[in-house]
């Protein structure tokens, strides 16, 4: 057990995901679902039709008002959530796999987080590795005690290849399971880009949360001069003198593409949550997706 | 532009190894990035941008090799050929007539030929020298040859116009002076012409500078007065040195008040007269051209004359008649004479005082006591030593009268002794006197003063000898008569011009002669040893005499110094000028001079120098400083 200690765990399992426009379970859980249905929390009356099950019928009412209503109950279902990590070389970033502010650990490390959440709320959880040498998935399986099996696996996964996050993802939502909430780990760094994928997700019906993994040198790249900068994941290189101007335009150049991300999702009701993997985890599920309305 | 090292321009050669050494160092550094995604939208964008951002990224090249390139070009020496008359030693005349002070060139041709000479200045090559003189009435050297471009232009800066002609020949032999013994000599004229044309060859080459445009000019030529029967008759000339036909006005003042106006015309070329009659009394007359339509030199539209028949002198001579005597002294100007017999009460005044300023005794005895003037003694009879043991002793007589020695003295200034035959003289001594003509048996002449007065003693009878037939007499009397009685205390010549000397004689009372200048400083002078040269005539205009004695000051009259100098009236810019026997043209611009450009090159490779430490400085500057303290930060918040 190396990705979490026993305390955060503990933390972790207070926590609940929170799906605002997915109802669709098929087992009985944990949630309120749109659907009215057998629980034992009550909803609402409504009038009594014929054929209705007498059952259902509150008979207190009946007595007092002489007239008869069926009582609604709160259904109460489980949830599909679907954790998605991009698992391409760019990812593993910086370069030492171990470090702290590696993209592709800390992806990992989230993706346990909110597995383990889900878990521990009884809801299906489906964990995938998206990259270029075949998607690996894990699941989908509900219950807490599916949390060990799934560390495993996030652990004996790494990050190498070239992901075409578009086709992943368009995959993904063709050949999906129970559409639910699902999160995208990913640095979007992706050369044929990702909306089309999100957007073949979310006309399945998925609740879409983005996390937007980036590492601070590629916020604040350290490093300036007559350059031949070579992309790990492609191998493309690009010859650049980087002058303050040139790296000021770099950082312009970022928010302006983070703001377009940010503006798409906005239009699509994708909870886009951008991150640098110097942010300690904890404090991103606990305040910024507890802000976001991800958790609570 | 030319080069006077071009062998240099082959280190240009060392541009090959900059270039490679920049490929070397072009070698970019490999930096393995997670995508190069934003960054190849970077470069697009800049590309787009601005194409020259890819020659930027050669921007210190490009600004090693320009410095490069400026070094060897410095190293090369260019030069610009300018239009420069200027190298090896040069000698400026600076024309200051007082033609030059023609107002054709703005604000004077004075100043335009001071500005040429400071562009000159200018264009004075580095090992070159430079004297500027300035041909005046008497030339002056402004600075001895010199490369300190500052001294030469406070030199010119400080230079003045005169108002007469100027001494070509002495400023000439003073310039072929300076510039003798160098290799590369050269005089430069910057004059309007009017130079004489007997002009002394010079051994170096002149060049010709014309200063001026236009010609047109009025001139009064003339002023002068007569003393006629009718009273003071003045005349005035004005001349038209231009080339058109001009009229003016020609005003007159009389002793500062307006006289009469008159409006003559003067065709192109030629001369116009007027004449007056003045009032009697009149002594200071100025002329005034004006209304004239084109003129460009005022210093000779304005004139002064002087009249000087108020003072005339009053001689008597007591002779029993001589005919000589009575006919010189007739002619003899500004002398009134009268003639009385040898016991003529006429001498004294009722006062006792004389009634003459001049006594002449012509073979009469001399009354006692003998008055208290000026005295010429002619022939003084035998007398007994007591009664005129004072003034002179006839002892007897003498008739080896041949002239031994002849005194260096005013009185006997262009007299001819030589053929001058005396029959018999008085053997005559007188203590006082000073012997100007020697003869073998005696003096023939004595002159001297005694008690203040001026006494001259002829000690033989005129009738005796043929001198009054000789040129040498009319003279001889009028030297005496002047040195006797100079009636004025100065004398001078009608058209006095700027810079002639005046003569002051101001007798021998006086202890000090003060004159007013034109421009109304005093000029002051002791009265030591006469006579007193006043050469300070520099200025055109009216100078008044003050002569100051024990009873303090005393006007004696003013003189006046005109510019009636036709060759300085005469302003047309010539062409050339006759130098010798060569006929000096206006310098053609010629490009014989070089302005070396490596100080600017050297300048600007320093500033590229400059420019390319500021680029490569702000190129590698790491910027990213707080981005590792944020890292490190981070850190170890996370563990």
């Amino acid at each position: 057990m190396t990705l979490f200690d026993e305390s955060t765990l503990r933390k972790l399992e207070q926590l609940t995901l929170i799906a605002d426009q997915v109802r669709v379970g098929v087992m009985k859980g944990d949630r309120r679902s749109r659907k009215r249905g057998t629980s034992i929390e009550f909803a609402d009356y409504r009038n009594y039709t014929k054929g209705d099950d007498l059952r259902r019928l509150d008979w207190n009412v009946y007595a007092r008002l002489e007239r008869p209503f069926i009582k609604l109950l709160e259904e109460e279902e489980d949830l599909s959530v679907h954790l998605l990590v991009d698992a391409s070389t760019s990812m593993n970033w910086p370069d030492d796999p171990d470090s702290e502010t590696n993209k592709y650990g800390y992806a990992v490390r989230l993706a346990g987080a909110l597995g383990h959440v889900a878990l521990s709320t009884g809801d299906m959880v489906t964990v995938t590795l998206l990259s270029s040498q075949g998607d690996r998935s894990w699941g989908p399986f509900r219950g807490a005690q599916n949390s060990l099996r799934l560390f495993q696996f996030l652990e004996s996964g790494t990050a190498e290849g070239i992901t075409d996050l578009n086709l992943s993802l368009r995959n993904y939502a063709l050949y999906g399971r129970r559409p639910g909430l699902l999160f995208l780990l990913s640095d979007l760094l992706s050369p044929h880009g990702y909306q089309d994928g999100l957007t073949a997700l979310h006309s399945r019906g998925y609740e879409l949360g983005l996390i937007h993994i980036l590492s601070p040198d590629e916020i604040e790249p350290p490093v300036s001069g007559d350059l031949k900068l070579i992309d790990v994941e492609t191998g493309q290189d690009a010859e650049l003198t980087l002058d303050p101007a040139t790296l000021d335009l770099y950082r312009r150049r970022l928010q302006g593409w983070q703001n377009e991300i940010a503006g798409y999702c906005h239009g699509r009701h994708v909870h886009y949550i951008p991150v640098t993997t110097d942010t300690p985890w904890e404090k991103l599920i606990m305040q910024t997706l507890r802000a976001q309305g991800v958790v609570k | 532009m030319s080069f006077l090292t071009p062998a240099f321009l082959a280190l240009g050669a060392l541009a090959i190894p900059i270039i490679l050494l920049y490929m070397l160092r072009l070698r970019r550094r490999e930096v393995m990035v997670s995508s190069t995604m934003l960054w190849q939208k970077l470069l697009r964008d800049r590309e787009a941008n601005a194409p020259w951002q890819k020659l930027r990224r050669n921007l210190l090249l490009f600004l090693q090799l320009l410095i490069l390139a400026a070094l060897v070009l410095a190293l090369a020496r260019p030069y610009l050929p300018i239009p420069s008359v200027i190298n090896g030693s040069v000698v400026v005349l600076l024309d200051a007539s007082a033609s030059m002070q023609a107002t054709d060139a703005e604000p004077s041709r004075f100043e335009a030929a001071k500005e040429e000479t400071r562009r000159l200045i200018g264009d004075l090559g580095g090992s070159s020298q430079m004297t500027i003189i300035q041909a005046g009435l008497t030339p002056t050297v402004l600075t001895p040859a010199a490369n300190d471009k500052v001294a030469l232009r406070q030199a010119v800066e400080a230079a003045q116009p005169e108002n007469g002609a100027a001494d070509w020949g002495a400023a000439l032999a003073l310039a072929a002076g300076v510039v003798q013994g160098s290799d590369n000599g050269r005089i430069l004229l910057i004059s309007d012409g009017g130079l004489p044309d007997d002009l002394p060859p010079l051994p170096v080459e002149v060049t010709y500078i014309p200063i001026g445009s236009s010609g047109e000019n009025l001139a009064i030529t003339a002023l002068a007065t007569r003393a006629t029967e009718q009273g003071i008759q003045l005349f005035a000339s004005v001349s038209n040195e231009g080339e058109t036909d001009q009229d003016a006005l020609l005003s007159l003042t009389l002793d500062d008040v307006l006289y009469d106006s008159r409006r003559i015309s003067v065709p192109a070329g030629s001369t116009a007269s007027a004449a007056w009659e003045l009032p009697e009394g009149t002594a200071v007359i100025q002329a005034q051209l004006s209304e004239q339509a084109d003129d460009n030199l005022p210093l000779d539209d304005t004139a002064w004359a002087v009249h000087e028949g108020g003072v005339s002198n009053r001689v008597l001579l007591v002779t029993d008649g001589n005919l000589f005597l009575e006919q010189a002294y007739s002619v003899l100007p500004g002398i009134e004479a009268f003639k009385a017999p040898p016991d003529t009460d006429l001498i004294y005044n009722e006062d006792g005082t004389p009634t003459f300023d001049l006594y002449v005794f012509d073979s009469v005895p001399l009354p006692d006591p003998p008055p208290d003037a000026d005295m010429l003694i002619i022939n003084p009879p035998l007398s007994a030593a007591s009664s005129e043991a004072a003034l002179l002793t006839v002892t007897g007589t003498f008739s080896d009268t041949v002239a031994v020695r002849l005194a260096d003295s005013p009185l006997l200034q262009f007299v001819d002794w030589r053929n001058v035959n005396i029959r018999e003289a008085k053997s005559v001594t007188a203590p006082w006197a000073e012997t100007l003509v020697e003869g073998e048996g005696g003096p023939l002449l004595l002159a001297g003063e005694r008690n203040g007065r001026r006494l001259a003693i002829l000690p033989f009878s005129l009738n005796d000898s043929d001198l009054p037939l000789q040129i040498a007499f009319p003279i001889l009397m009028a030297n005496i008569t002047d040195w006797l009685n100079p009636g004025r205390v100065f004398d001078t010549p009608t058209g006095l011009q700027p810079g002639d000397p005046v003569t002051i004689v101001p007798g021998a009372s006086a202890t000090a002669v003060l004159i007013t200048k034109p421009d109304g400083t005093t000029w002051t002078a002791d009265v030591a040893e006469e006579p007193i040269f006043f050469t300070e005539t520099g200025q055109l205009g009216l100078y008044q005499v003050t002569l100051r004695d024990d009873n303090g000051d005393r006007a004696a009259g003013s003189f006046a110094v005109n510019l009636f100098n036709p060759a300085e009236s005469r302003i047309v810019p010539q062409e050339s000028v006759q130098v010798g026997q060569v006929s000096v043209d206006t310098a053609v611009e010629e490009n014989i001079g070089q302005r070396e450009l490596w100080p600017w090159l050297a300048a600007a490779a320093l500033l590229i120098l400059l420019a390319e430490w500021w680029v490569h400085f702000r190129g590698v500057r790491r910027p990213n400083l707080k981005l590792f303290e944020r890292l490190n930060g981070s850190k170890r918040s996370a563990n």
